[in-house]
Parts: structure tokens; sequence; C-alpha cells
């Protein structure tokens, strides 16, 4: 019998409204500011390795302790990985252009993000995993894990 | 600073704006489909109806909203009606529907009538106070 892969929810949603308040931030802040969305994308990057010592995971712990309850669903995480990437993407890119001055470039990008972080937050429709799905679809290798199926 | 802070207040102004918008447009269209559409033909007169639009591969929807409308039935009882969709067996209802997401959910009130759209999970105590609301 194969097991069911389960995801947190509620550190999803942790690290979906962290992106969000801190890309905010940065943009409330100025161009100056551009070191906070690297590391919003450093973040993201690591979250995506799923690593011990992420910033978003280690955030979420400290939340545990003061009685933040985990919310774990059938799902599988390798689809909100890929999302995390493309949040890196977005966001290095972002946090480069506002480096080398690229104000409406660098701001654009990472308003996308805020976008797909509330549409995610809000909606639970995350934009990562529906494009990983679809390349899984069409076969794209690395991209090997169907969707759930519905019992 | 305070421009800056003004400028993301207004973006999230526009984006829930156009939020409102297009659900308010979703269901204007609905509206006009209601009354004579096929899939409401089984559907008893003078029960609210919650039409739930699904998908075999949907992992919110199996994890969140399925839950969510059984639990409302077994409250209800008798008092709600609930019919699934699938979008992928049911392409041309889904688009009928103006279904972009799943799950999305409708809920019509006694006469039939879209009242409210919910696109995304809507948990167990929202479906319930948008009944009640009815």
């Amino acid at each position: 019998m194969t097991s069911v892969p389960q995801v947190d929810q509620t550190a999803l949603k942790t690290g979906q409204l962290t992106t969000i308040l801190l890309l905010v931030a940065a943009f409330v802040l100025g161009e100056a500011a551009w070191p906070l969305v690297l590391f919003v994308a450093v973040a993201q990057f690591l979250g995506a390795l799923a690593v011990p010592f992420a910033p978003y995971r280690l955030l979420y712990l400290g939340l545990r302790r003061l009685g933040l309850k985990p919310n774990l669903q059938p799902d599988n995480p390798e689809p909100h990985r890929f999302s995390l990437l493309v949040g890196t993407l977005f966001n290095g890119a972002g946090a480069l252009a506002l480096a080398l001055n690229a104000v409406a470039l660098g701001w654009s990008l990472v308003w996308i993000v805020i976008a797909l972080a509330n549409l995610n937050f809000w909606g639970n429709f995350c934009v990562g995993c529906w494009v990983y799905y679809q390349l899984n679809r069409l076969g794209v290798p690395g991209f090997s894990v169907a969707p759930l199926r519905e019992s | 600073m305070f421009e800056r802070l003004l400028i993301a207040g207004i973006l999230f102004g526009v984006g829930f704006a156009a939020y409102a918008w297009m659900r308010r447009q979703s269901l204007r269209q609905v509206a006009q489909i209601t009354q004579r559409d096929s899939l409401l033909t089984d559907t008893r007169d003078g029960i609210p109806t919650v039409v739930y639009f699904t998908t075999p591969t949907c992992a919110p929807c199996q994890y969140a909203q399925k839950p969510a409308l059984a639990k409302l039935k077994t409250e209800l009882g008798e008092g709600i009606q609930v019919i699934q969709v699938d979008a992928t067996e049911q392409p041309d209802v889904a688009e009928r529907w103006q279904v972009q997401t799943v799950p999305t959910t409708f809920i019509l009130d006694a006469d039939g009538a879209p009242r409210q759209v919910n696109y995304g999970v809507a948990d167990f105590d929202t479906l319930k106070r948008q009944i009640a609301a009815l």
C-alpha cells in the first residue's frame, strides 16, 4: 500500500502571508529595500529545497510554538516547491532589477508575486502548481508527479 | 513612504474591487441561464441549492470543499441540495457557468436565483452564513 503524500496547508499559508507582507513592506520602503526582496527570494529558494533552516520553516515552527495549528491534507509537495522556485525567479530578478535601478521592471516583478501570493492565500489557487501539473501532463522531464485523484 | 503606502493600498483595493466585480458579473451571467439550465432540472423547488464544481485532480476539493459540503448537508439535511459537477466530464456546463477554477461553489436561493459565488474553497461557516442570509 502506498501512502498518500500530505502537505501542511497552515505552513503554506504562513509562507504566502509572509511573502505578501515582506514584499509590500519592501515596496513601501522604496528601492533601497531591494535586499528585502532578495531575502524573500532566498527564503523561497530554501523553502523550495525544503532545507531545515529555511526562514519560512523556522518562522512557522516558531508560530507553532505560539499555538498555530498544522493542517495536514492530502496533496503533493512538489508543485508547491516548484511554485516557490517560480517566486524565487521573479523576486530574484526583481531584486536585481531594483539594485540596477530598473525600478519599473523590478516592482512589476515583485507585484506579480504579491498578486499570485494573494490569489493563493485568499483563493486557494496556486498558479505555480497549475503550471507544474500542465508540464506533467505534457510529459516534461522533471515534472513527474501527477495530481492526486479524488477517491 | 506615505505615497508608496497609498499606492500599495490602492493596488490592493483595485485587486479586491476587480475580484468583487468579477463575482458580480459571474452571478449576473449565471442568473440568465439558471431558470432554464439542464443542470437544475432535477432540483426541488423551494430549497436552496449549492452547485459545486470540482475535478478529480483538485486536491483542495478533496480535502476541504467536499468535507465542508458534507458537513453542511448533515447539518441542514433536506433544507439544502447539493449538485456536484465534474468540470472535466462536463466542460460545457463549466463554461456556461463561467467557472475558471475549482473548487467553485454557487449558492442559489429557493427560487433558483444565484446569490453567491465562491472561487476557491468556501469553508463550512462561510457556506452556512451564505445560506442563512438567503
